[in-house]
């Protein structure tokens, strides 16, 4: 299990990945791991890489080499660490004095998160260097003693075990020695490994190697490198209702959602409002959202696995994901709802096999026709959402008394998170410009378009002009209105423009020539889509967006008289797929020139055979921002 | 129109002009110094924060932490107090498990600084409306001040006061600057300085922004005599044998190459611990530490640069730039940074570099870069397709041009605009094909008296087109009075780079 188990992502917004290989700054020639698992689920972790160095930018990533440990739940040392300088076989011992233990640096998440620094020292290319090192204990906080290595569900193991890596492997070694009587699954995931097995008494020990493991051409916006390289996932664990059982139990023994007096007259007073279920489910979660700040203090034993109880939540007023769920939890139950925490694993797959694949927690309630609703107060401040359509396509693991299978959230249609532009254009005789544009956006759109009013309140005007300003600088702002970012669940967010551009068109030989303004893709930033590359005709991997999508344009565009005959219109076009759509029309109706455009996006998760489509689709609406219309008299 | 947009404005349509209440605010910044007899020195912060808005607060807000980096082998570090008072006057205490002492992402990966620690504090209990306070102390063994105090915070401060307390046979200088932009007082007496400052506005966000020594009002302290640190320049910077494999192989062709893959390997091989050390912590002992470890401070890696050149032979001095402050009673006090200090290589090669940036390699006494250009050339033709018959030519951008974002500029903008002073003429010839036309020949101009001016003239003569553009600023700082002018002349000049021309 992760360290951050219930981090949260913030990641999300962060999909710029480079589309190259990475440059191999070094070799990893041989990567071995063996794994020794006590009946309580202890294990004693031994890990032998040597590694060698290709360029200086290689010299400098292994000038050190770190180990992650959280104190309370894991121990590591390093055993060995020996250079080998390029044309000398023998080697040079690294002293394992200089070994610093410290807190790693962190933000948002402060749980004493530790590091072990060797420092190896100088190395040149073609310098190779190999260690051991040693780990017992898991990754998050447990007890006191000996028994603090052991994992929270007692006498069960599981690993998920990357075969791939931004650096060639020349050989990766994976051994487990286990007990027969754990009934371990595992499975490989997206490609193949040479597995053995060898009984020993009561034990039986696998190994599973791979060679030549080269780093894959990464595409941008691809999915997770889990979803598609080589992996190995193994599990004790006999079914997620096991794991959801076992969730559930944890929680409810610590006590997380016990309701204390404050947290009832709490309750009470926000709900004072509410007339339906939906109401006081949103009232509650969105109060979560916004006034529990994203802050990860450490509760001491139990951090990280355990949610931390309404008194210390309520008076801290922060927390990661797992802590914010847990107010909402304890709140909906002291509202009289049903209410349990679930993991999920924010922006990858959770393949089968039960092993703990999460790094995110959120809530469900269950309303009064009896399914369970996911809520995720970590993941709505701002948005008009109680569960980020943002993780749509996701698996979830609820954790109930009667044990849940592992859910998926389903995709949520296009049109709950559209765009939608309407402007009013008049262009004069000189080729001026006056326009009256409106936007509207709800679900996550909304969200993406009201992020221009996250800064400070004394920079949204200029933040707002801007977005007109990237279009055309020459925009002159008469004015602009725009709802109430601050209430946001009162309405979708809707700003209205008023500007004109003085020399706008291009005026000659009784012909105007000009892009339709609002087809230039005004807020390019809240239609992600946009930024994918579609240079490339094929792709090899699934790839992801920031959230289904649809784009409305309805654009009226009053011509000077006598300016009736279209010589450059395009022709309306349409694109249809189950993926994405398109559609566009031009209309011109003597000196008025009606344009609609409308985008559809399906889905966040696409798969590699989606991409023709969607691509499609994204340079048409890419092609329109550029197409310049010309009406003659 | 102006019907229209009415009619399409939603009822509920909330009016900018009233959204100007900051979202949080300083009631108080308080720092004072205190130069103990001992040589010691302690520093006091504090400071109450009110909460106005959800986002100064909530979400992913960064109001909410507050990070303290120091050296425990030379510091000491207190928190006096700590604590969020909610709009109902309770007041929460923040608790122990809220103070986190850490490694300072600064060191990360960097074994000789990672000694240093920062502690993470999460200031809980946050509420609208609240405050929060934090006073803590600072305890330095050595001493030593080498600072520059620029008074703007990323909220708006009521008050700011800045205070020193030297105990008798300590000195230090303080030299304040633009106190004229803000309301304040000072005081001082034998060694006592307090400087308070009132209702300051918060930072500027806007690009292209001056620095802070012409934005703001800023308040210089230092200990440190020019003299002091004029002895670091003689400092002598060793060879470092075990380097001199690692030397020949950056070796190139000529000097120039060589030292360029030398400042290439220190800057882009050796980790930065962004840290800022005191003239007093400069050592050649850290060189070979630097070179083994694959880290140091910007002083270390200057140090560094200065030895791998040694060690390939070159002659070379470090100046490392300090800031002169005005004299005080015949003594001149000086700031140290060693982010400003250079490498000058003597002999034939005369260059001047840094660790720090591959474009800073120059030439000693030139200025970085040249502003003066003059282009005169035919153009090939080539143009972009608008539709149908209407084409763009798209002049070039020359090496060193102007170039500014007119995007970037709003009519709201108070704050100065930063560009440099340019002087560029061009004068190109186009041979366009048969039949087309340029659509708006003619003269364009704009001149801002003092500022700079603009012209473009384009003129068709049969085939042949002939361009000649001049833009001249004459000012590096744009006053706010001037930007709306300076942005409606940039708005020509980069028009007048696109010709639009009918085949």
């Amino acid at each position: 299990m992760k360290r951050h188990l219930f981090s949260g992502i913030l990641s999300y917004l962060l999909l710029g990945i480079s589309c190259t290989v990475s440059a191999q700054h070094a070799t990893t020639i041989f990567d071995s791991t063996t794994v020794m698992m006590e009946e309580s689920g202890l294990s004693h972790v031994e890990n032998h890489q040597r590694i060698k160095i290709n360029d200086y930018q290689g010299c400098k990533q292994y000038a050190n080499l770190t180990l992650d440990y959280d104190p309370l739940s894991a121990y590591v040392e390093f055993r060995e660490a020996k250079i080998y300088r390029k044309g000398n076989a023998t080697p040079e011992i690294v002293s394992l004095d200089n070994i610093y233990d410290y807190v790693a640096p962190a933000r948002l998440i402060y749980w004493g998160a530790s590091q072990k620094m060797l420092l190896i020292g100088h190395l040149d290319p073609g310098d190779e260097v190999e260690f051991k090192s040693y780990r017992k204990g898991f990754t998050y906080a447990l007890l006191a003693d000996d028994s603090k290595y052991i994992p929270p569900m007692r006498g069960h193991f599981y690993d998920i075990v990357p075969f791939w890596s931004d650096q060639p492997i020349l050989t990766k070694y994976y051994e487990l020695n286990i007990l027969k009587n754990k009934n371990l699954q595992f499975q490989v995931y997206n490609g193949e490994l040479k597995i053995d097995s060898t009984s020993m008494g009561d034990r039986i020990v696998y190994s599973f190697t791979k060679n030549n493991i080269q780093p894959i051409k990464k595409e941008a916006r691809m999915v997770a490198d889990n979803d598609v390289q080589c992996k190995l996932l193994l599990s004790t664990s006999p079914d997620w209702e096991t794991k959801s059982r076992w969730f559930y139990g944890v929680n409810e023994d610590y006590g997380s959602f016990t309701a204390t007096p404050e947290l009832k007259a709490l309750v009470t007073d926000l709900l004072k409002s509410a007339s339906t279920e939906l109401d006081s489910i949103s009232i509650l979660t969105h109060w979560v959202a916004d006034n529990m700040r994203y802050a990860g203090i450490p509760m001491g034993e139990g951090e990280g696995f355990t949610l931390h109880n309404v008194a210390m939540n309520l008076t801290d007023r922060c927390g990661v994901c797992k802590d914010k769920a847990s107010l909402l939890i304890a709140m909906l139950r002291a509202a009289g709802f049903e209410s349990y925490a679930a993991m999920t694993m924010a922006h990858e797959r959770i393949d089968r096999i039960p092993a703990d694949q999460f790094n995110h927690c959120v809530a469900v309630v269950r309303r009064h026709n009896g399914e369970l609703t996911p809520l995720d107060p970590t993941w709505v401040p701002n948005v008009r959402e109680l569960w980020s359509s943002a993780e749509q396509q996701q698996g979830y693991l609820p954790g109930t008394p009667e044990g849940c299978d592992l859910q998926v959230t389903p995709i949520s249609p296009a049109s709950d998170h559209y765009i939608k532009i309407y402007s009013i254009e008049k262009i004069n005789k000189k080729g001026d410009l006056e326009c009256i544009l409106t936007i509207t956006a709800e679900g996550q759109s909304d969200a993406a378009v009201r992020r221009i009013f996250s800064a400070q309140k004394s920079e949204w005007l200029y933040n707002l002009h801007r977005e007109l300003l990237k279009i055309d600088p020459r925009v002159q702002l008469l004015e602009v209105n725009h709802t109430n970012p601050e209430a946001y669940l009162q309405q979708p967010v809707a700003i209205a423009y008023n500007f004109v551009i003085p020399n706008y068109a291009i005026v000659a030989n009784k012909e105007i020539t000009f892009i339709p303004f609002a087809l230039r893709n005004i807020f390019a930033s809240a239609m992600p889509h946009l930024f994918f590359n579609t240079d490339e005709e094929t792709r090899q991997y699934g790839f992801a967006d920031n959230c289904s999508r649809m784009i409305d344009i309805t654009q009226t565009i009053l011509l000077p008289k006598g300016y009736k005959k279209a010589i450059n219109l395009p022709e309306d076009s349409s694109i249809q797929s189950a993926a994405a759509s398109y559609q566009g029309s031009y209309t011109l109706d003597k000196n008025t020139l009606l344009i609609n455009h409308r985008i559809s996006l399906n889905k966040r998760v696409y798969d590699a055979e989606d991409w023709p489509s969607f691509r499609s689709v994204v340079a048409a609406q890419q092609n329109c921002s550029k197409q310049y219309i010309t009406i003659t008299k | 129109m102006k019907k229209i947009f009415t009619l399409i404005c939603f009822a509920s349509l909330f009016n900018i002009a009233i959204a100007q209440q900051p979202d949080a605010e300083y009631n108080l910044i308080r720092k004072t110094y205190t130069l103990n007899a001992d040589g010691s020195m302690d520093y006091q912060f504090h400071k109450e924060l009110t909460l106005h808005a959800n986002r100064a607060m909530t979400a992913y807000a960064t109001n909410g932490e507050t990070f303290i980096t120091y050296n425990p082998t030379q510091e000491t570090l207190t928190i006096n107090s700590c604590y969020f008072i909610r709009p109902d006057g309770t007041v929460v205490t923040t608790p122990q498990n809220a103070f986190v002492t850490q490694l300072p992402s600064e060191c990360a990966n960097c074994a000789p600084y990672n000694h240093y620690r920062e502690l993470a504090i999460v200031h809980t209990g946050l509420e609208l409306e609240g405050t929060i306070v934090l006073d803590y102390t600072i305890h330095h063994n050595k001493g030593g001040i080498s600072q520059q105090i620029t008074l703007a915070e990323d909220y708006p401060v009521q008050r700011y006061e800045i205070i020193i307390n030297a105990a008798p046979g300590q000195q230090y200088f303080v030299q304040p600057e633009n106190l004229n932009l803000v309301q304040y007082t000072t005081s001082g007496n034998g060694g006592q300085y307090t400087l308070s400052a009132y209702n300051l506005q918060k930072r500027y966000t806007d690009p292209y922004l001056p620095s802070n020594s012409i934005l703001y009002p800023n308040l210089y302290i230092s200990t440190y005599t020019s003299q002091e640190l004029d002895k670091l320049t003689t400092i002598n910077i060793p060879q470092l044998p075990q380097a001199s494999s690692l030397v020949a192989l950056l070796r190139r062709s000529t000097p120039a190459e060589t030292i360029t893959e030398i400042r290439n390997w220190v800057l882009n091989n050796v980790t930065t611990a962004d840290i800022k050390v005191l003239p007093s912590e400069i050592s050649t002992n850290n060189i070979a530490r630097t070179y083994a470890t694959n880290c140091g401070t910007p002083a270390d890696k200057v140090l560094l640069l200065a030895s791998l050149l040694r060690t390939a032979n070159f002659d070379i001095t470090i100046n490392w730039n300090p800031q002169y402050l005005q004299n005080y009673m015949s003594q001149q006090y000086a700031l140290f940074d060693a982010t400003n200090a250079e490498v000058i290589i003597r002999g034939e090669e005369n260059l001047i570099i840094n660790p720090f940036s591959t474009s800073n390699i120059r030439t000693a006494g030139t200025t970085p870069q040249s502003n003066n250009i003059v282009c005169q050339k035919e153009l090939p033709w080539k143009c972009d397709t608008l539709t149908g018959h209407y084409v763009t030519f798209t002049l070039p951008v020359e090496d060193n041009a102007f170039q500014i974002n007119p995007a970037y500029i709003t009519p709201y903008r108070v704050a100065p605009l930063q560009v440099k002073t340019t002087n560029e003429r061009y004068h190109y010839t186009i041979q366009l094909p048969q039949g087309a036309k340029v659509i708006k020949p003619g003269k364009q101009t704009y001149n801002i008296p003092n500022v700079g001016q603009m012209s473009c003239t384009i003129k068709q003569d049969k085939q042949t087109l002939d361009i000649e553009r001049q833009l001249v600023i004459s000012q590096d700082i744009i006053n706010a009075d001037n930007i709306n002018l300076f942005h409606k002349m940039m708005l020509q000049w980069f028009t007048t780079q696109k010709i639009q021309i009918k085949l």
